[in-house]
């Protein structure tokens, strides 16, 4: 009949061929070349609950225009949500020794590539057995150095006794801590030495992500800008069993090697050896460059 | 020192997050590095500070303005939070005054409260701890450096980050100027500058400015605090 549009079954075909049928009002559309293949149930489909799939290019304009404004905003600082880590530099080792622990760090803090201070105090003294190394953004390590104070005050008024947070206590509070809020922005080295129940020494390493996530380890920890140097270097130069003086020397050597590939760090190294007997310093000097 | 004075209109809602002003559901561990990841506003406002004998010395420059277009060039960035003690700001006016005048009141409410000043450190502690408190809260865009020389203690200069980074430093800047300021300041300044000699090395940075920088500083407020009180200097 006339009024059937072609194309739907029982219509007129015209005999004239596919090239004399006018595409638009339309002719049923693309017509199948092949035939449909079985469904096979030994393959569903993986796409079958695919989603709608990526946006066509016509989105792409938008983007372009997205990025565009924002590099015509990005006149002043900017302190990105993934340079945040690497905003102010710093580098952190902890190594352990035979009966002692080590934390060197650098002394360097600047904003991106200009320095503002040769002296920035990355090492907090918890107590006399334990310290801690914060990298990442400054004013957080500031922070937490702050509330491990308070702990630390609050749990030897508990205990009654000097010191209030063992080595293992430190690094599970500030494990907890991070994760209760939801991570910030830091990595965290913490080192110390305590006496166990049979009074022999033990020491402790660990490092943590701004999660919290703790790794215990046995021979050394780092952290910081410079960590993927320190990372040979260090494992170059540890041996077992190393006294304080050979640990001090090792320290120094590894932060001052690393420190000469990273630019984001530098300044004097200060390197500070826990033993059962507390806590000492040395800072060597270094070329901020 | 904790602040008892709270800044008019801020949100009670402490989990609020920065782009949510409202929302109460604590947003996932990714979404808080948009406080971190928060640019600092685009100012052209720059200062400079350094440490002498027995004093510190402050200066700011007096352009107001946003973009293209200059307010008015007057304007003291340089704020006396207490008897010895002052801070020079940086950063969009509405936060740098509002934050200036919060710390401001809370300084004197210590000083009424404990009949006693709280030194540099303590003051500068206090100021890290309130702009690192702001920081998930709705950050203050602030950076400023604060100069202190109070009776008993030796002169001190503060650098800190609206991000909350605190640094005792013996010299510092912020801003734009900071790009050309620090390396004059590194071969000029040493240890014991007298006052004269302080303004002498900063006549030199601010005529490197004048040099070299795009943007005309014609005036700055520099101001001098030593343990007498904050003097202002007069250098245009």
């Amino acid at each position: 009949a006339a009024d059937i549009l072609p194309g739907t079954p029982g219509a007129a075909v015209d005999e004239r061929g596919p090239a004399a049928v006018a595409v638009f009002p339309g002719n049923g559309g693309p017509q199948r070349i092949h035939p449909k293949p079985e469904p096979n149930i030994n393959h569903p489909n993986p796409r079958a609950m695919a989603g709608p799939g990526p946006r066509r290019s016509g989105a792409r304009v938008p983007v372009l225009l997205v990025m565009l404004i924002a590099m015509l905003m990005s006149f002043g600082r900017r302190v990105e949500a993934n340079d945040v880590m690497t905003h102010y530099g710093g580098s952190v080792i902890a190594m352990r020794g035979k009966g002692c622990v080590g934390i060197a760090c650098d002394m360097r803090l600047g904003a991106g590539p200009q320095t503002v201070s040769t002296d920035a105090r990355r090492v907090f003294k918890v107590n006399d057995g334990a310290v801690v190394a914060f990298t990442g953004l400054f004013g957080i390590a500031q922070q937490v150095m702050a509330v491990l104070g308070d702990q630390e005050r609050k749990a030897a008024l508990q205990r009654l006794k000097e010191p209030g947070m063992t080595p293992m206590a430190v690094y599970n509070f500030l494990s907890r801590f991070l994760w209760e809020n939801r991570g910030l922005p830091c990595e965290v080295v913490v080192a110390g030495v305590d006496k166990g129940e049979d009074g022999k020494v033990r020491t402790h390493l660990c490092g943590m992500d701004g999660l919290g996530a703790k790794v215990l380890n046995d021979d050394f920890v780092v952290a910081g800008t410079a960590s993927q140097s320190l990372y040979g270097v260090c494992e170059a130069s540890y041996t077992d069993g190393m006294g304080p003086e050979e640990l001090l020397e090792t320290l120094e050597k590894c932060m001052r090697n690393a420190m000469d590939r990273d630019c984001l760090s530098g300044g004097d190294t200060v390197v500070h050896i826990v033993t059962e007997k507390g806590v000492t310093s040395k800072r060597f000097k270094g070329r901020v460059d | 020192a904790a602040a008892k004075l709270s800044p008019c209109r801020r949100r009670r809602n402490l989990r609020a997050s920065p782009d949510h002003p409202y929302r109460s559901v604590a947003p996932g561990p990714r979404a808080d590095c948009a406080a971190f990841g928060s640019s600092q506003a685009f100012t052209m406002d720059s200062t400079i500070g350094m440490r002498g004998d027995g004093f510190v010395l402050l200066a700011a420059d007096a352009n107001a303005g946003r973009s293209i277009l200059i307010y008015k060039q007057d304007l003291d960035k340089i704020l006396p939070i207490s008897e010895n003690q002052i801070m020079a700001t940086v950063g969009p006016q509405a936060d740098c005054s509002v934050f200036g005048e919060y710390i401001q009141k809370n300084m004197r409410l210590y000083e009424l409260e404990n009949q006693i000043n709280l030194s540099t450190f303590g003051a500068a502690n206090f100021i890290r701890g309130e702009l690192a408190k702001a920081l998930r809260r709705g950050p203050y865009q602030v950076n400023l450096l604060l100069g202190g020389a109070a009776k008993d203690e030796e002169a001190s200069l503060f650098w800190m980050d609206y991000l909350g980074t605190l640094q005792k430093v013996n010299y510092g800047a912020h801003g734009y100027a900071s790009n050309f300021v620090l390396s004059l300041l590194d071969a000029h300044w040493e240890k014991g500058l007298t006052e004269e000699q302080a303004i002498e090395v900063l006549r030199k940075c601010i005529k490197e400015l004048e040099t070299r920088f795009m943007i005309a500083l014609p005036k700055w407020s520099v101001k001098v605090v030593d343990s007498e009180g904050v003097r202002v200097i007069d250098f245009n």
